[in-house]
């Protein structure tokens, strides 16, 4: 200690005190803060947040929750919760203070009496809970993935069943049903998944409210933004776009653009023909789907929806003009369920990680190999070459020194290129050696390791010399042992380098059969938003911090250090 | 090459970019370290949580920060809280950019850099502090006459390796700013980087590394004199 006992309690060195822990702890803050931040954006559902947070805002927030839980169950689409709730301009952002509406608990009961005595086809419902386009995971694609591989038992089971070539099983995705354009085709992957998707619970599911999507989607993009354009071309007088009803069969009013949308965007399995239209479609000799998009007339179609045959339905129990209560059933699912969402977010992004390195049974064990020796072999060559040059004192040692320093003088970039070259001539590529041979002498080590062996006391190797000890052993037993706090540090940069390495790992061992696990994650990170990057990043930070946390110790004991007196 | 403007204005950006990285970047650990070693409580945990930015990759570190400096960023809004000006991205002002390249690296290079120094300062003799205690000594007196005559061979050691790390850093500023804005970031080794990789001149880049090369072999021949004249003390 640098201060006596009592010195230690005089007022300035108190004061002294003081200030260095304020100092300290502003600068421990700023160390923390941004881990924060980096957990809180790698548990983040949203894909894209553009709120700063150092901690999660969903954990204590019910708003903010909610507001995710409806962005993650309708695919991430402004389209589908515009078309759920029935409402033509409502973003994500703005759900957040919609959570405590009253629920319409008569039409919910109408809802499900409806679902109980009339119950729709489940190809007119959707499973929510998919993320497409938004390179994040999906609650509904690892449910997938586990119901396939429970009923098949394996990868190649999976494969042989659907006829696909799924190279690992996270990579297998769940087709993705919409509401326009052509119906599913019928392959096995798609039975599969409609065989799934028929036991998943119905709060996972949202139905495909045609009508719904008719007036907050279509109506605004092909008649106009306000209600009054509409109103205007077509004689009516609706308030909004929400009053505007969407019948099963041609209206009268609003003809056009309803058959627009009925025969060349809706989806063609949602599209019935009526009397007439069956007499035209065997007239014109096309196939059904080919007749409805090209030849078909309004009268010909029929819309089968589950909100029209809800509206139907409702209509015959003295309820006309009943919507399906989407924000409804929402507000209750979620109340249900509220703390298993809140356990998904939190893990989501994490298990995407751990699967993709763990589904790699060589990642794990590759990246073991190459630490074990990079740490072995920068802790043996480079003070070997420190140990001669301090012990034998050449003319030329002064220049040999020089030469190891000159190495560090270029930057990786000038070098990868003849390292790659010559690995190749040497056939190494895609081996261990590419990936340890190349750092595993460094220069500044060497220089950092003869200033420490020099200033090892002379008198014990005159000493050992005496005793008629080898060479190796005076290396082994003086050299090396007084030495370890120096090798730790040694040790450890030579594991932070060779754990971290991805982008000249990637070059010099393309092989996926070499990769390491930071390779694999780099790959990961080109295809997931970046709260999985953020994820990945602090899940591969944990074994660094662990080695540090037990070696920080040792690093510390008692090193030799130059020093002139 | 030697007749290319863009390439005098690098090697510019680059002095002045060492000349930060070298004093604040290489002082910083040394402080951290002094610091550390002073108080009586708490080091092992000062010093976990010190290390922490090392745990994650250091394109990682660079990515965080360039999150942090954005527009609508954290710093921006305590910025604005206290009344100031802060609407843009720090990364775009030309004044601030060299500093949000600086900072990150200095905020991720102080918890390992000031392990060595740790290390170093317990093997002074406590013996000697004892003495220039009874000898009436002040703490300035303490640290100028014992700490840094301790330090000074690892110091003198350290800075060679600064000085390349200096020279070299291109990977921060290439997250960070990219060279801009305006090339007022645009280091050598970047510019390096760039003539190589992206417009494929590799025998134009090669012979800017060696200018480089031969710049800090320059500096480095001339610290291993001082060096090799300290260790001869020593041996004394």
């Amino acid at each position: 200690m640098i201060f006596s006992p009592i010195t230690e309690r005089s007022t300035p060195v108190r004061s002294l005190y003081v200030a260095l822990y304020s100092l300290l702890i502003l600068g421990a803050v700023t160390m923390i803060l941004p881990f924060l931040i980096m957990i809180s954006a790698s548990v983040e559902p949203k894909a894209e947040s553009t709120e700063t947070t150092f901690f999660p805002p969903y954990l204590f927030d019910n708003g903010a929750l909610w507001e995710r839980y409806l962005e993650v169950k309708y695919h991430g689409s402004a389209d589908y919760l515009r078309m759920a709730w029935n409402n033509p301009s409502l973003m994500f952002e703005e759900t957040t203070n919609l959570l405590n509406e009253p629920v319409d608990t008569e039409a919910v009961k109408l809802w499900q009496r409806f679902l109980k005595e009339a119950p729709p086809d489940p190809v007119l419902f959707t499973l929510g809970f998919m993320r497409p386009n938004a390179r994040m995971p999906s609650y509904t694609n690892f449910e997938f993935r586990n119901w396939l591989l429970k009923k098949y038992g394996s990868l190649e089971g999976i494969n042989l069943a659907l006829g696909s070539e799924f190279p690992r099983v996270n990579r297998i995705e769940p087709p993705l049903p919409r509401i326009d354009g052509p119906p599913l085709p019928s392959t096995p992957a798609v039975q599969a998944f409609v065989e799934f998707s028929a036991g998943q619970p119905l709060s996972q599911k949202f139905a495909w409210d045609v009508g719904a999507f008719y007036r907050t989607s279509i109506l605004p993009r092909t008649v106009g933004a306000d209600i009054a354009q509409y109103n205007e071309k077509f004689g009516t007088s609706y308030a909004s776009y929400t009053d505007v009803p969407f019948p099963a069969t041609v209206p009268e009013a609003g003809a056009k653009p309803w058959f627009f949308f009925v025969s060349r965007l809706l989806r063609t399995d949602f599209v019935q023909l009526t009397d007439a239209g069956r007499v035209n479609h065997a007239e014109s000799g096309l196939g059904r789907d080919v007749f409805i998009r090209t030849q078909s007339k309004p009268e010909d179609l029929r819309v089968v929806s589950v909100d029209t045959l809800f509206g139907d339905w409702a209509a015959a129990q003295g309820r006309t003009g009943l919507l399906i209560p989407q924000a409804s059933i929402d507000r209750e699912a979620f109340a249900a369920e509220k703390g298993f969402w809140r356990n998904q977010f939190l893990t989501l992004n994490y298990r995407t990680v751990i699967d993709e390195i763990g589904g790699h049974g060589g990642a794990l064990r590759n990246t073991l190999i190459l630490v074990i020796l990079s740490v072995g072999g920068a802790l043996i060559i480079n003070p070997l070459a420190a140990y001669a040059l301090s012990r034998y004192k050449m003319r030329s040692s002064y220049h040999i020194l020089l030469f190891f320093l000159a190495t560090i003088a270029f930057p990786g970039e000038v070098t990868m290129i003849p390292v790659f070259l010559q690995l190749r001539e040497f056939n190494l590529l895609n081996t261990f050696g590419a990936l340890v041979l190349p750092s595993l002498a460094n220069g500044f080590s060497i220089f950092l390791l003869k200033g420490f062996f020099d200033s090892l006391p002379r008198e014990l190797y005159e000493a050992a010399e005496l005793d008629g000890v080898s060479e190796f052993k005076m290396f082994w037993l003086i050299t090396m042992n007084l030495s370890k706090p120096i090798l730790a540090v040694i040790a450890l940069s030579a594991f932070t380098t060779a754990y971290g390495a991805f982008f000249f790992a990637l070059i010099l061992a393309p092989d996926p059969s070499m990769w390491t696990l930071m390779v694999y994650v780099f790959q990961l990170r080109m295809s997931v938003a970046s709260p999985v990057v953020y994820a990945s990043l602090i899940l591969t930070a944990i074994p660094t911090l662990i080695v540090f946390i037990t070696c920080q110790n040792m690093i510390l004991r008692g090193i030799v250090v130059p020093s002139d007196k | 090459m030697l007749f290319d403007a863009a390439f005098w204005k690098s090697i510019k950006v680059t002095f002045y970019y060492a000349a930060w990285t070298l004093t604040a970047g290489f002082l910083t650990p040394i402080l951290l370290a002094y610091a550390l070693h002073l108080i009586p409580k708490q080091k092992v945990l000062f010093r976990i949580l010190y290390y922490l930015p090392a745990v994650i990759s250091s394109a990682a570190v660079f990515i965080l920060w360039r999150e942090l400096f954005g527009a609508e960023s954290v710093l921006n809004h305590l910025l604005r809280l206290f009344g100031f000006e802060a609407r843009r991205s720090w990364t775009e002002d030309p004044n601030l950019a060299m500093i949000t390249c600086i900072l990150p690296a200095i905020w991720a290079g102080a918890g390992p850099g000031c392990l060595i120094y740790l290390a170093a300062l317990k093997t002074i003799p406590v013996e000697q502090f004892e003495a220039a205690e009874i000898d009436g000594a002040s703490f300035l007196m303490k640290t100028r006459l014992i700490v840094f005559p301790g330090l000074k061979g690892l110091i003198i050691i350290n800075f060679i390796g600064a000085i390349a790390a200096a020279f070299h850093g291109a990977n921060n500023i290439l997250i960070m700013t990219g060279g801009g804005p305006n090339g007022a970031t645009e280091v050598t080794a970047l510019l390096l980087f760039f003539e190589a990789f992206t417009r494929l001149r590799f025998g134009y880049a090669t012979a800017m590394a060696w200018i480089i090369a031969s710049l800090l072999i320059g500096i480095t021949m001339m610290q291993l004199k001082r060096l090799s004249r300290m260790e001869f003390k020593t041996a004394k």
